[in-house]
């Protein structure tokens, strides 16, 4: 059953066109790699499906959130966005917040919790990703690596029907990537249901359901790890993969 | 012939300027609370590009700025009551309230605009993604991360604030400044006079300057 379904999605920067008419579905728990060179729309894709940016034309229904782009307005957005969550490339944690009152703060805030069992998830979400011990921690404090966990624990908190993931590793120093991704593969376990931007091509072969190529704002190709990584159709998938891999 | 520096007299005259505290500081208080309010309010106005009102706030900073405060104060103290007769039950010390209020908050305003516009974008794009409507981001992770950038330049308005309260007395506000003036002018101590109010005023500062440095300890924390 599609969780979220998007129809003839398009979005220019100026007279620049960075989407260009995509239609995607995605099934309830599974995962979905996006790759593509940079420049071919895949995080601004991503920041469309909850307005981060705002699309000029196309459909997007996630779960039983409905707006279409050209008439939106602000209540409907936000209603969408509660459908999703979203980790940042460059973590976004709130610099006024530690650790624990970063995740907490949206579940107190919006879905109305009282902060005793706020924080009794944002506790156990703060274990699972491995930094109960830093609960008082202020984000200045923290690694990259660290960081991103939390962020990933802030998404996670939210209990979200969709999660999104902007190259969530990019920023991170080499050696601290591994834990990352580790802590993404629990949730894949999970069968959550995730998109992923990300240019780390062995993860998508271990975790993707289906690999997604963009370039110049469309979907070239799609569908599982082996047949987009080793029997790539288009020449511009064959030619992005010659030079990642 | 130079007289020299009577000391009795200044001794004399310190509680006598203290004892008119209370209206210059209440002043002060009440301007305060009214221009950071007013300046927090013409700082989203402009943040977030209101149509219409945003264009007032540019109309109402600039004149704000662009003219002189006694002239301000004169204009609503004096000028406007001849227009609107109900205004002439508002007290010399209201109006320097309102006028210190209205022509500071458009230096605050643009403390808190460009304190606003410095902090990260992704701030303000983490609190959406998590559900927040734009107000409560602002409220909640945009303006106390803002508030620490800018403490410093609104504590330099503030005691630009506290000092210009002295321009009460040109409406005949009893205050210190008033204080002094009726001192010096009925015992021709002009030196002991001012130099005592001088330094009232700097003790003031002084401690001000104080509590900044402790806010911004505390504010600074998380950084």
């Amino acid at each position: 059953m599609a969780l979220l379904t998007i129809e003839n999605l398009h979005k220019s920067f100026a007279d620049q066109v960075v989407l260009d008419g995509i239609d995607l579905q995605v099934d309830e728990g599974e995962i979905v790699v996006v790759l593509g060179p940079s420049g071919s729309g895949k995080s601004t894709l991503l920041r469309c499906i909850n307005f981060l940016e705002q699309p000029e034309q196309g459909q997007i229904r996630v779960a039983s959130a409905s707006v279409d782009a050209a008439v939106a307005r602000n209540r409907d957005i936000q209603t969408l966005r509660r459908q999703t969550s979203f980790v940042f490339q460059n973590y976004a944690l709130f610099k006024n917040k530690t650790a624990l009152d970063n995740i907490t703060e949206a579940l107190t805030v919006v879905k109305g919790m009282s902060a005793k069992d706020a924080e009794e998830v944002g506790r156990k979400v703060l274990s699972s990703v491995g930094l109960a011990d830093r609960a008082d921690a202020w984000p200045s404090e923290l690694s990259g690596g660290q960081q991103q966990r939390i962020g990933i624990g802030r998404a996670m908190a939210l209990d979200a029907p969709l999660m999104l993931f902007d190259e969530p590793t990019s920023a991170l120093d080499p050696e601290k990537v591994h834990e990352v991704l580790e802590l993404m593969k629990v949730l894949a376990r999970q069968k959550r249901t995730m998109i992923v931007v990300t240019h780390e091509i062995p993860f998508a072969r271990e975790v993707a359901d289906r690999i997604i190529f963009m370039d110049g704002g469309k979907v070239i190709e799609q569908g599982t790890p082996e047949e987009v990584l080793d029997n790539p159709q288009d020449e511009r998938t064959r030619a992005f993969l010659r030079q990642v891999l | 012939m130079m007289n020299s520096f009577d000391f009795d007299f200044a001794a004399g005259l310190l509680p006598q300027l203290i004892s008119a505290l209370p209206a210059t500081l209440g002043m002060t208080a009440l301007a305060t609370l009214l221009a950071l309010t007013l300046g927090m309010l013409l700082a989203v106005v402009q943040v977030t590009r209101i149509r219409g009102l945003n264009q007032l706030a540019d109309i109402y900073i600039s004149f704000f700025r662009g003219t002189p405060l006694l002239v301000q104060l004169f204009l609503l103290y004096y000028g406007l009551p001849q227009v609107f007769p109900e205004l002439t039950t508002v007290t010399a010390f209201q109006a320097v309230i309102l006028g210190l209020g209205l022509h500071f908050a458009a230096y605050m305003a643009e403390i808190i605009r460009a304190a606003i516009i410095s902090v990260d974008r992704s701030q303000m794009e983490a609190a959406l993604s998590v559900g927040m409507s734009y107000g409560t981001a602002m409220r909640r992770i945009v303006l106390p991360q803002a508030s620490r950038i800018a403490l410093p330049g609104l504590m330099n308005t503030f005691i630009d604030l506290l000092k210009s309260t002295s321009l009460a007395f040109t409406l005949g506000v009893a205050e210190v400044m008033s204080r002094a003036q009726q001192e010096a002018a009925s015992s021709f101590n002009f030196l002991e006079s001012y130099l005592v109010l001088a330094l009232v005023y700097w003790a003031l500062v002084v401690v001000m300057t104080w509590v900044q440095k402790l806010t911004e300890k505390r504010l600074g924390e998380a950084y």
